[in-house]
């Protein structure tokens, strides 16, 4: 187990652009081991781009990016879990609630082999986890925005992976499943892995977070632990805005 | 013997066809195969101008050769303007039919393009153009090793093919190749629809990738069962589609069509009143 501290991910000058507009500008920072990460910033600010650019799901221009200060991508794919934004799939697909999460069993079933009782009984443990384990034979399409999320999160659960790295997990859910689904990130949490999540609820920053990413603009304004860098000042700069927040 | 020589190759191009179909349907893509199917005249204007004359061989290879590319474009295309698909489609389409158009106009005088067949194919003449050394029509073999080809690679493909049309940022996310998964599936859907082309003809072929995986769509939660009841539509329609023409003495291909709309408007009326939707499958 690595020891907690230890530098999880660094990005060195990322560079990403879609087209002409340059969205990661010379973006760099190091992210520390077993921590729950917040990544804060103003919609577009590059915060979704930054993960998937970690995960190569979009070109980068240049930069690199390491995984526990010497592995590439490709040498730990397999301890990292994604979980990309839930409005990116259609909800309408043929699957079943349990068809999405045995997807995120692949490292033992392999991607061309054969779905076994024993997988099954795995991906219903995580699902119970989710508490959705009622709904495993449901059509993907029969569930609410909330559960949709939690089925997600089953799924990437599944991988049991070291690192998380999440894209606004919190968005457009009810509060129930908000505290289902960072009860579960802080258990993960206590057990070593480290979390990396977007989120934009300013209020509960500090009650979730022990680290934060803040970005504007496609540039990091700076990153540290939370007590130490959620200031009013801090906040004013990357949302662009001049009235100040009040800080819990 | 006749009936059942036209039945047995068009039911395997139609399982073919739905096999594949069923993934372009779930990704929203079933209309690439009216794209190829109209945007390989180029291929076949110059396989024309290159032999000149009727040549079946030379004409499958450059419709073939002319379909690869017009898909490495669609796919470029598609990684590069996200989202757009439909227009991807539609300018690729239009462009390149305008192309093979020109082609045809400027060395008409050796084409021997007959409408009819273009758009309904020659399915009655299927038991007719039988092989030199054998007993059997000559689309008999092709039709059975793309047939089997097809079956196999969707067997042993399904949990790429079926992660990636569902959520193709996860596949990346776990190191699944979804370029060549992509370039894979597009590459049959390609080869199965010029080889259809000619048996079928351009409306045909469409409607056999389309409607059993729509129908299927409709009358299940879950992909696997998708694909099978898709399988079993097709060859139901072609059957049911065939001698129908055969009573009433139209086209088989359209008649074929018919049928098949038919099942799809009944999926579609009976799953809108709950009726499917209470079968457990």
């Amino acid at each position: 187990m690595l020891s907690k501290n230890k530098i999880v991910l660094q990005a060195k000058n990322l560079q990403v652009c879609y087209g002409n507009h340059q969205v990661l500008k010379d973006f760099s920072c190091d992210l520390p081991e077993g921590f729950m990460i917040g990544i804060i910033g103003a919609n577009g600010s590059g915060k979704s781009t930054f993960l998937k650019a970690i995960m190569r799901i979009v070109p980068v221009d240049s930069g690199e990016v390491l995984f526990w200060e010497k592995y590439n991508l490709q040498e730990v794919r397999h301890q990292i879990a994604y979980l990309p934004q839930r409005n990116s799939v259609d909800w309408d697909f043929p699957a079943t609630v349990l068809d999405v999460v045995l997807m995120g069993l692949y490292k033992e079933t392999g991607l061309f082999g054969k779905i076994r009782p024993k997988h099954k009984e795995k991906a219903l443990f995580y699902l119970e986890k989710v508490k959705m384990q009622d709904f495993a034979q449901k059509h993907i399409a029969e569930l609410s925005g909330g559960q949709q999320q939690r089925v997600f999160l089953a799924r990437a659960f599944a991988q049991e992976a070291q690192l998380y790295l999440l894209d606004e997990p919190l968005a457009g859910i009810d509060a129930v499943t908000e505290e289902i689904i960072v009860e579960n990130l802080q258990k993960l949490n206590s057990e070593g892995k480290t979390i990396v999540m977007v989120h934009h609820q300013i209020d509960t920053i500090s009650e979730y977070f022990q680290y934060l990413l803040m970005i504007r603009q496609g540039e990091v304004i700076t990153s540290g632990e939370t007590k130490e860098v959620l200031t009013n000042e801090n906040l004013q700069q990357i949302y662009g805005i001049k009235q100040a927040f009040v800080i819990q | 013997m006749q009936d059942i020589w036209i039945l047995v190759v068009v039911s395997l191009f139609a399982l073919s066809s739905s096999a594949l179909g069923s993934f372009l349907v779930v990704r929203q893509m079933v209309m690439l195969t009216d794209t190829l199917s109209h945007s390989i005249l180029p291929g076949i204007a110059i396989a024309y101008i290159v032999q000149g004359e009727k040549n079946n061989l030379f004409i499958l290879i450059f419709a073939l050769l002319c379909g690869l590319l017009i898909v490495s474009i669609i796919n470029w295309l598609n990684s590069r303007i996200r989202n757009r698909n439909d227009a991807v489609l539609g300018s690729v389409y239009t462009f390149f039919f305008a192309v093979g158009i020109i082609l045809v106009t400027l060395f008409g005088e050796q084409a021997d393009l007959d409408t009819d067949c273009v758009l309904f194919g020659e399915m009655l003449y299927i038991p007719f153009d039988t092989l030199d050394w054998a007993e059997m029509p000559r689309n008999f073999p092709l039709a059975l090793v793309v047939g089997i080809g097809v079956l196999f690679f969707v067997w042993k493909s399904f949990r790429p093919l079926s992660i990636i049309s569902f959520d193709e940022t996860f596949a990346q996310s776990i190191g699944v190749n979804v370029t060549f998964w992509n370039y894979a599936l597009t590459s049959l859907v390609t080869i199965v629809t010029i080889l259809s082309f000619e048996i079928v003809g351009s409306v045909m072929v469409v409607a056999m990738f389309a409607f059993p995986p729509a129908i299927a769509f409709l009358l299940t939660k879950r992909l696997q069962i998708m694909l099978i009841i898709s399988l079993i539509v097709s060859i139901f329609s072609v059957v049911i589609g065939y001698y129908f023409s055969v009573w009433q003495g139209g086209s088989s291909a359209a008649s074929i069509v018919i049928v098949q709309g038919i099942f799809f408007m009944l999926s579609v009326i009976f799953n809108k009143v709950g009726f499917i939707n209470k079968i457990k499958i």
